[in-house]
C-alpha cells in the first residue's frame, strides 16, 4: 500500500501551482504525484525528490509554450471579433478614432510647446551653477529691475567674491549692423560685444579657432556657421576680414549655431575690448551689459544672491546715497530666464508661463473630451455587444477575461490613435508654424524616453477610458442578455449625461476664452494710441551712415514725391525701443532723481504722428534755440514730476543724459502710447537733438503703394548707393508687440474649434444611438400621429437640457481664468456678458444641428420599417 | 475534406493513446511512450501534445472518479475519438506510400 502522507517536495509544487490553472493543474500534479508516491515507497526518498524536481523543471519550458500557444489563440479571437466590430460600425468606429486622434495630435503638440518652453538655457554645462546678475534700481520714485546692469560688476564679482568661478559680459547691439564682405553685404541683428570669460560661463561650443584667445585683441570677431557660411561659402574664415559698420573685425574662430531654445540668441560676437576707449565701460550707473557668471562648485546660488546684494556700495555707495537711489543685485538661474524672469531690458520677449499652464489644461481638457466620447460611445452601444458577452459567458469566460477583452479593445483604439496623433501632428506642425509664427521642432518627441513615455501615456489612456465600459459590459448576466430583454442605453443614462455636460462646459471655457482673447486684440489695435499709427512709412538710418548733419535735405528730398506728404527724423519710432536717462529737475529745492524715457525728434515728429499737446508750444522750425536746447515732457512726466497742471511745467528746467544738458521745459504733450498696451504710459522726455536721430518717417499715401515704394527706393538708392533700402510700416511694426499674445490666441483659437469638433462627433454618436434605440417608440408615436417636428423636438430636448447645464458650469470658470489672463494688460477691455451668451448660444446651436440631423432622420422614418419586426 | 497530417509527437503519442486502450492517462502515456521510442518524455510535452490533439477531436479527456492511488483524487483519461482512428488509418497510409517506393533501404545496410 503507498504512503500517501509523503509530501511532495514544496518548490516544484508551487512552481507547477503557478504556472497551471484548474484542471491542468489537478492532472499534471496527480500523475506526477502517482509516481513519486510509488518511487518513495520503493526506493530512496531523496532520489524521489530530485526525480520530481527534475520531472516538474523539464516540463516548464513546454508549459509555457502551451500556454503563450493557447492565450495566442484567445487575443487572435478577440482581435477579431474587434476588427469586425470596428467594421461593422464603421461610423462610431470613426469617431472614437479621430476623436483620439485628434485629441492626441493636439496633445503632441502641445507637449513639444511645453518642453520647448521649458528647455530654454539647460543644455549648459554645469547648468545648475550658472547665474544671470541684474539690477534692483531704487529710487525716491521708483523701483525697477533691469536685466541690464553696469559693465563694472563682473570685474567686481571676481575680485571681490572668491565663490565666483567665472563671469563674463554681453552687450547686445541695439542696431542691426551693416556686414560687409568684398561685394555681399547684409544688416545682421543679432550682433554682440562679449568678454572671452563668456565661454567659460555659457556653453559656446566652438567648431574653429580657441575660446580662451579668440576675443583677446580688440576687434577680433567670432561668428556662427551660418554666418561663416553666407559670408565665405566653404573658405575657412578664420584670420579674414568682415567690415562691420565701416569698423575691420579679423575672424577668429566660428561657434556652433546658438539654438532655438536660448535667451542669448547671437550670431556675431565682437571682443569686449574693442569697447576699451568708451567712458561708458567705468560707469558703475549705466545699465547695458548682461552680466552672467559659474559659482563654484557647492556655492549656495540663493545665499550668494543675498551676498551680492550691495557689491556696489563699496565703490559708489556715498554717491548713490546723495542721489537718494539704491542699488541691489541678485542672481537668476540662467535656465530660468525664459519663462520666469520679466525685467526691463530682456534679451527677447520671455515666454509666460500662464500660458504653459493654460495651453497643458487645455491639451489634458481636449483628450479629456474624447475620452468621455470613448466612454459614453461604448457604454450606450453596451447592448449591441451583450448578446456576445452572454455567448462567452455562456461557453466559460470569466469576468476577469471579459474585463481584459474590453480593456484590450480600448487599448487597440488609443494605440492605433497614437500612431493617427503623430502622422496628424506632423502634417499640422507645419501648419500650426505658419499660422502662429511659433517654431515648434517634431524631433522633441523623437527620442525613445519621450517616446516610451507617450506609449505608457495612451496605455494609459486607453486602460482609464476603457475601464467602466468593461465594468459595465462585463457585468451583463448571460440569461437576460441571451433572452434579449435588455435595458439597453438606460444603463448609465446619468453618468452618461455627466459626461456630456463636462464635454460641453469644457467646449464653452474655450469658446469664451478664444472670444475675449481675439476682443482684447481687437482692443489692442483700435485703441486710441494718441498718435496717428497709419500710412507712416518709417525707413531705419544704420550701417554707419548718419543724417546728423543732413537730415533736412535728405527730408527735402523724399518730400518730392508726390506720393509723401511730409517727413520727419527720430530716435526712435512707437513701439521700438526708447533709452531711458537719469534726469533731475533744476533750481528747486525737493531736486529729485528720476530716471525716464528720452525720444528726440525733429519739429515735423508732433504734426506728422498728430500728437496733440497739453499745454506750452512743440519745437518749431523758425526758433533755432529749440534744436538741443528746449524739452517736451508728457503728461505722465508732469504727474511724475508732481505737478498738478501741464502749465506748470513750463518754463522749469530739467537736466538729463549724459553730460547732465540743463533744458528749459517749452511744452507738454498728451500721452501717447510710444511702447505697447501691455504697459502704462512711463514718463517721457523728449528732446530736438539730431545727434540722435536714427529712423526717418514718411507720411505717404497709401492709395498707390508700389509706385509710392518705388520712387522712395530710387530716391535711398541716389542717396546711399552702397546701403540696402528696407523700411516698414509703423501700424503693422508697431502690432509686432502683441505678437506673442496673439500667436497664443491664434492657437488657442484652433484647439478650440478642434474641441467643439470633437465633441460634436460625440454627440452625434449619442444622438443615433438615441434614435436608433428609440426607433420602434418614435414608429408607434407617429402611427398614433405625432408630427415630424414633434419627435424632431423630443429627440433634441434632453440634449438642449444637458448643454444648457453646461453652460451653467462653465461660465464661472471662464469668467474666473479670462479676468486673470487681462490683468497682463495694462489696458484691457471689460469681460462682456454677452460674450458669454453668444458662446452659450453658439454652442448650443452647434450641438442642436448636431442632434437635429439625426432626429429629423429618426423622425422622417417610415414606421412601417421600424414596426415591420414586432 | 483537406488532410491535416499529425505532427510526429501528435502521431506517438495518439498511438499510445490507442494501445492503451481504457487505460491512457499521464502515467501510463509517459511509460509507453518510452516503451515505444526509449526513453521518457517531460511530462510538459506530453500534455501539451494531448491539448492539441483534443482541440482537433482526436481525443476526449474523461475524468475518472476518485482513485485510491492518488489519494482519492481524479485521474484523467484520455480515449480515442472515431475522427483519432481514421486520422491514424490516414497517416498509415502515407507511412506506407512514402516509404513504398523505397528498395534496396533495408536493414542489410543498417547492419554492415
Amino acid at each position: 500500500m503507498i504512503n500517501h502522507k509523503t509530501k511532495p517536495p514544496l518548490i516544484p509544487w508551487a512552481l507547477m501551482k503557478l504556472f497551471l490553472k484548474g484542471e491542468d493543474f489537478r492532472e499534471f500534479s496527480g500523475d506526477i504525484d502517482e509516481i513519486y508516491q510509488y518511487k518513495c515507497a520503493s526506493g530512496s526518498k531523496r532520489q524521489a525528490k530530485l526525480w520530481f524536481w527534475l520531472r516538474v523543471l523539464e516540463s516548464i519550458p513546454g508549459i509555457i509554450r502551451d500556454i503563450v500557444y493557447w492565450r495566442s489563440i484567445m487575443i487572435k479571437n478577440y482581435l477579431k471579433i474587434a476588427l469586425r466590430n470596428f467594421q461593422r460600425h464603421k461610423g462610431y468606429s470613426f469617431i472614437n478614432i479621430a476623436g483620439f486622434a485628434i485629441g492626441m495630435a493636439i496633445c503632441l503638440l502641445i507637449l513639444i510647446y511645453v518642453r520647448q518652453e521649458q528647455s530654454y538655457d539647460t543644455y549648459h554645462q554645469d547648468g545648475d551653477r550658472v547665474y544671470r546678475i541684474v539690477q534692483d534700481i531704487r529710487t525716491p520714485t521708483a523701483n525697477r529691475v533691469f536685466a541690464m546692469i553696469s559693465p563694472m560688476v563682473a570685474p567686481t564679482l571676481k575680485a571681490d567674491y572668491p565663490q565666483v568661478e567665472q563671469a563674463g559680459r554681453a552687450l547686445l547691439a541695439y542696431q542691426s549692423r551693416l556686414v560687409r564682405r568684398e561685394d555681399t553685404f547684409f544688416y545682421e541683428d543679432r550682433f554682440m560685444y562679449a568678454d572671452p570669460e563668456l565661454f567659460d560661463v555659457l556653453t559656446i561650443p566652438f567648431s574653429q579657432g580657441n575660446p580662451r584667445e579668440a576675443l583677446i585683441r580688440p576687434h577680433t570677431l567670432v561668428i556662427t556657421e551660418r554666418m561663416a557660411l553666407k559670408y565665405f561659402g566653404h573658405e575657412n574664415p578664420l584670420g579674414k576680414t568682415l567690415e562691420i559698420n565701416n569698423d575691420i573685425y579679423e575672424i577668429t574662430g566660428v561657434v556652433v549655431d546658438p539654438p532655438e531654445n536660448t535667451h542669448l540668441k547671437y550670431d556675431l560676437i565682437a571682443s569686449i575690448e574693442t569697447l576699451r576707449d568708451w567712458e561708458e565701460m567705468s560707469n558703475w550707473y549705466s545699465t547695458m551689459f548682461y552680466t552672467y557668471l559659474k559659482l563654484k562648485p557647492n556655492v549656495n546660488g540663493e545665499g550668494f544672491s543675498q551676498q551680492v546684494s550691495n557689491l556696489a556700495d563699496k565703490y559708489v555707495g556715498e554717491q548713490l546715497k546723495d542721489m537718494e537711489d539704491s542699488y541691489h543685485y541678485f542672481l537668476q538661474p540662467v535656465s530660468s530666464i525664459h519663462l520666469h524672469s520679466h525685467l526691463r531690458y530682456e534679451t527677447e520677449p520671455s515666454g509666460n508661463p500662464l500660458y504653459v499652464t493654460i495651453f497643458s489644461f487645455v491639451g489634458l481638457f481636449i483628450l479629456l473630451i474624447a475620452c468621455l466620447n470613448f466612454m459614453n460611445l461604448s457604454t450606450a452601444r453596451a447592448a449591441n455587444r451583450a448578446r456576445e458577452v452572454g455567448m462567452r459567458k455562456v461557453v466559460g469566460a470569466r469576468r476577469f477575461q471579459l474585463i481584459g477583452q474590453f480593456l484590450g479593445e480600448s487599448l487597440l483604439v488609443t494605440i492605433f490613435s497614437l500612431g493617427l496623433a503623430m502622422v496628424l501632428a506632423k502634417f499640422a506642425m507645419p501648419l500650426i508654424n505658419n499660422v502662429t509664427g511659433i517654431v515648434l521642432n517634431f524631433d522633441q518627441i523623437l527620442n525613445p524616453v519621450v517616446l516610451a513615455g507617450l506609449i505608457a501615456g495612451s496605455i494609459g489612456v486607453g486602460l482609464a477610458t476603457g475601464v467602466y465600459p468593461a465594468l459595465v459590459l462585463s457585468a451583463f448576466r448571460p440569461i437576460s442578455t441571451l433572452k434579449g430583454n435588455l435595458a439597453g442605453g438606460s444603463r448609465g443614462f446619468a453618468m452618461r449625461n455627466g459626461l456630456v455636460v463636462v464635454q460641453f462646459a469644457i467646449s464653452v471655457v474655450l469658446i469664451v476664452g478664444t472670444l475675449i482673447m481675439a476682443r482684447q486684440f481687437n482692443y489692442m489695435k483700435n485703441q486710441h494710441l494718441g498718435f496717428e499709427k497709419e500710412q507712416k512709412l518709417v525707413i531705419p538710418i544704420r550701417g554707419g551712415i548718419s543724417i546728423l548733419e543732413n537730415y533736412e535735405s535728405v527730408k527735402n528730398l523724399f518730400s518730392e514725391n508726390p506720393f509723401v506728404q511730409n517727413a520727419t527724423v527720430s530716435s526712435s519710432v512707437p513701439g521700438r525701443s526708447v533709452s531711458n536717462f537719469g534726469i533731475s529737475l533744476v533750481g528747486e529745492e525737493d531736486t529729485k532723481n528720476q530716471s525716464m524715457f528720452h525720444l528726440y525728434f525733429d519739429q515735423d515728429f508732433i504734426p506728422l504722428y498728430g500728437i496733440e499737446m497739453a499745454a506750452g508750444r512743440a519745437f518749431q522750425k523758425e526758433m533755432s534755440t529749440d534744436i538741443a536746447g528746449a524739452f517736451l515732457i508728457n503728461e505722465a512726466a508732469v504727474a511724475a514730476f508732481g505737478w498738478s497742471s501741464p502749465e506748470e511745467a513750463i518754463g522749469k528746467r530739467l537736466k538729463t543724459g549724459f553730460g547732465g544738458r540743463v533744458n528749459p521745459i517749452i511744452g507738454v504733450t498728451k500721452n501717447f502710447h510710444y511702447r505697447g498696451l501691455q504697459t502704462q504710459v512711463e514718463p517721457l522726455v523728449m528732446e530736438c537733438n539730431p545727434q540722435l536721430f536714427r529712423y526717418l518717417t514718411l507720411s505717404v499715401d497709401i492709395t498707390d503703394i508700389q509706385e509710392t515704394m518705388a520712387i522712395v527706393e530710387s530716391q535711398w538708392k541716389s542717396l546711399y548707393p552702397n546701403n540696402p533700402f528696407e523700411s516698414f510700416f509703423l501700424d503693422t511694426d508697431f502690432d509686432q508687440q502683441y505678437r506673442s499674445d496673439e500667436q497664443v490666441g491664434r492657437i488657442f483659437g484652433i484647439f478650440t474649434v478642434l474641441g467643439l469638433f470633437i465633441a460634436c462627433l460625440g454627440l452625434l454618436g449619442l444622438a443615433s444611438f438615441t434614435a436608433e434605440s428609440r426607433t420602434k417608440e418614435i414608429g408607434i408615436r407617429k402611427v398614433l400621429g405625432a408630427s415630424v417636428l414633434g419627435i424632431a423636438v423630443m429627440l433634441s430636448k434632453q440634449f438642449t437640457k444637458w448643454v444648457l447645464l453646461a453652460n451653467c458650469v462653465a461660465w464661472p470658470v471662464a469668467y474666473y481664468i479670462m479676468s486673470r489672463w487681462l490683468k497682463n494688460f495694462a489696458y484691457r477691455t471689460d469681460i462682456n456678458i454677452l460674450i458669454f451668451v453668444l458662446s452659450g448660444l453658439f454652442v448650443l446651436a452647434i450641438a442642436l444641428l448636431t442632434v437635429s440631423f439625426q432626429s429629423i432622420r429618426a423622425a422622417t422614418a417610415n414606421p412601417a420599417d421600424s414596426l415591420r419586426y414586432e | 475534406m483537406p488532410m491535416i497530417l499529425l505532427s510526429r509527437a501528435e502521431e506517438i503519442i495518439l498511438l499510445a493513446v490507442y494501445k492503451l486502450q481504457s487505460n491512457a492517462y499521464g502515467v501510463s502515456i509517459r511509460e509507453q511512450v518510452n516503451d515505444d521510442i526509449g526513453r521518457y518524455w517531460p511530462f510538459g510535452v506530453i500534455y501539451k501534445t494531448l491539448k492539441k490533439l483534443k482541440a482537433k477531436g482526436y481525443v476526449k479527456k474523461i475524468a475518472s472518479d476518485p482513485v485510491s492511488e492518488r489519494g482519492g483524487r481524479t485521474r484523467y483519461y484520455y480515449k480515442i475519438t472515431p475522427e483519432g482512428l481514421s486520422a491514424l488509418e490516414k497517416i498509415l497510409c502515407i507511412h506506407s506510400a512514402i516509404w513504398g517506393g523505397i528498395k534496396g533501404f533495408s536493414l542489410e545496410k543498417k547492419a554492415k
